[in-house]
């Protein structure tokens, strides 16, 4: 994947493969500049990562901050054995992980109206993808994950099992059983039957 | 892609919007977020490290925390937590500091056992010196035999037998306990055995 670097004076540059390798190198040498190059290329991506995991809701600057800290806090341990890209994700999918388990701050979020930029959304009148996106929600995180990475994220049903560390079999199997919960809800919210 | 069910999903993602944009110096951000946990981690490591000297000090001494004081100059303070500095040489100097602390503390801790086993070996000393001596138990012990020999010849010839056998006895009280109070008392009675025969025993 290529990065997209915003550099002083909203010219943006991609960042090719060679260019992050050396960035890596020095933010591995504690080099805050090159880290902060590499946050500003990266961070959309995790950003719109996190908020698609989370159900484009809740607090993803937290999650985003808490991702770069991962990186920050092991960047001796990353040994380039795949892109910083996939490890990226891989944390991201971990910390909205640890955000789910924590379901309590969740449901206090939840009984707060109108509180994050995603208010708003269970009250979907008659906008169908709102109903998607309310279904898609509700779904167990194991299969939000792989519609997330595979739908949206468009990557392949390997690169999701090496993300989510598991076989393609098993992603293959949850893809297929998301699928179903989905047409199920769906159905039953009275979405046209013929685009599902 | 010709799946609808996909198509549905992209096209709710895209209705979504991108979300709210991140605030500026997210970098900076993380890396003083990652400095202060550093901080708040050294601090609580070096607080327990102190509290377990500590204790383990008072234990070794064997008094209760609270009845003690220890005794040692210029005594340093417990660090205090201060987990929003963010310069890295301040952090360092805080590090040195409480560094120093743990090496005062260990010092004085370090005194004071010492100052506990001298302590203890004086008074092992003490108790050496109050001791009785050997020689002069033994010689207690002699004159109580030599007692009770002289009180059973008293008995014997105490009502005004004077006899051959009594002087014997009594000599030989004077010859087997010679520096006892009894072998004393057994030549008074050899004399007036001596004078009362007339010096014919």
């Amino acid at each position: 994947m290529t990065g997209t670097l915003v550099i002083t004076g909203g010219i943006r540059v991609d960042v090719t493969a060679s260019e992050e390798t050396r960035l890596w190198s020095a933010c591995a040498d504690g080099d805050a500049t090159a880290f902060a190059r590499l946050v500003t290329a990266h961070q959309g991506h995790v950003a719109r990562l996190a908020y698609r995991l989370v159900g484009w809701s809740g607090e993803v600057e937290d999650i985003v901050q808490d991702v770069f800290l991962a990186v920050w806090t092991h960047r001796a341990r990353f040994r380039g054995d795949c892109r910083l890209s996939t490890w990226l994700t891989v944390l991201t999918v971990n910390q909205c992980r640890k955000r789910h388990r924590m379901r309590w701050l969740w449901l206090l979020r939840q009984a707060t109206p109108d509180a994050e930029f995603g208010s708003g959304e269970h009250r979907h009148d008659g906008d169908a993808t709102a109903v998607v996106r309310d279904a898609i929600r509700q779904l167990p995180v194991a299969y939000r994950e792989v519609i997330v990475l595979r739908y949206l994220e468009d990557l392949p049903v390997e690169r999701v099992g090496e993300i989510l560390g598991v076989r393609p079999n098993t992603v293959n199997v949850r893809l297929m059983r998301a699928r179903q919960r989905l047409k199920e809800k769906l159905g039953h919210v009275g979405v046209d039957e013929g685009a599902i | 892609m010709s799946d609808p069910l996909a198509r549905l999903i992209r096209d709710a993602d895209a209705a979504a919007g991108p979300g709210r944009p991140l605030a500026d110096g997210l970098a900076d951000r993380v890396r003083r977020k990652a400095l202060r946990r550093t901080q708040t981690r050294t601090t609580g490591v070096t607080a327990s490290v102190l509290l377990l000297v500590g204790l383990g000090g008072w234990w070794l001494l064997g008094t209760a925390p609270g009845n003690t004081h220890v005794a040692s100059p210029g005594e340093p303070k417990l660090p205090a937590v201060t987990p929003t500095v963010a310069d890295p040489a301040e952090l360092r100097a805080e590090i040195d500091r409480l560094e120093s602390d743990i090496r005062t503390r260990e010092a004085a801790v370090d005194a004071l056992l010492a100052y506990e086993r001298s302590r203890a070996r004086l008074a092992e000393l003490q108790k050496e010196l109050d001791r009785p001596d050997p020689l002069e138990e033994l010689r207690g012990q002699i004159a109580g035999v030599a007692d009770v020999a002289l009180e059973s010849a008293e008995r014997r010839c105490g009502s005004g037998v004077v006899s051959t056998a009594c002087a014997a006895t009594y000599r030989r009280i004077v010859d087997l306990f010679p520096q006892t109070p009894a072998a004393d008392t057994a030549r008074q009675r050899l004399n007036e055995i001596e004078t009362s025969t007339g010096g014919v025993s």
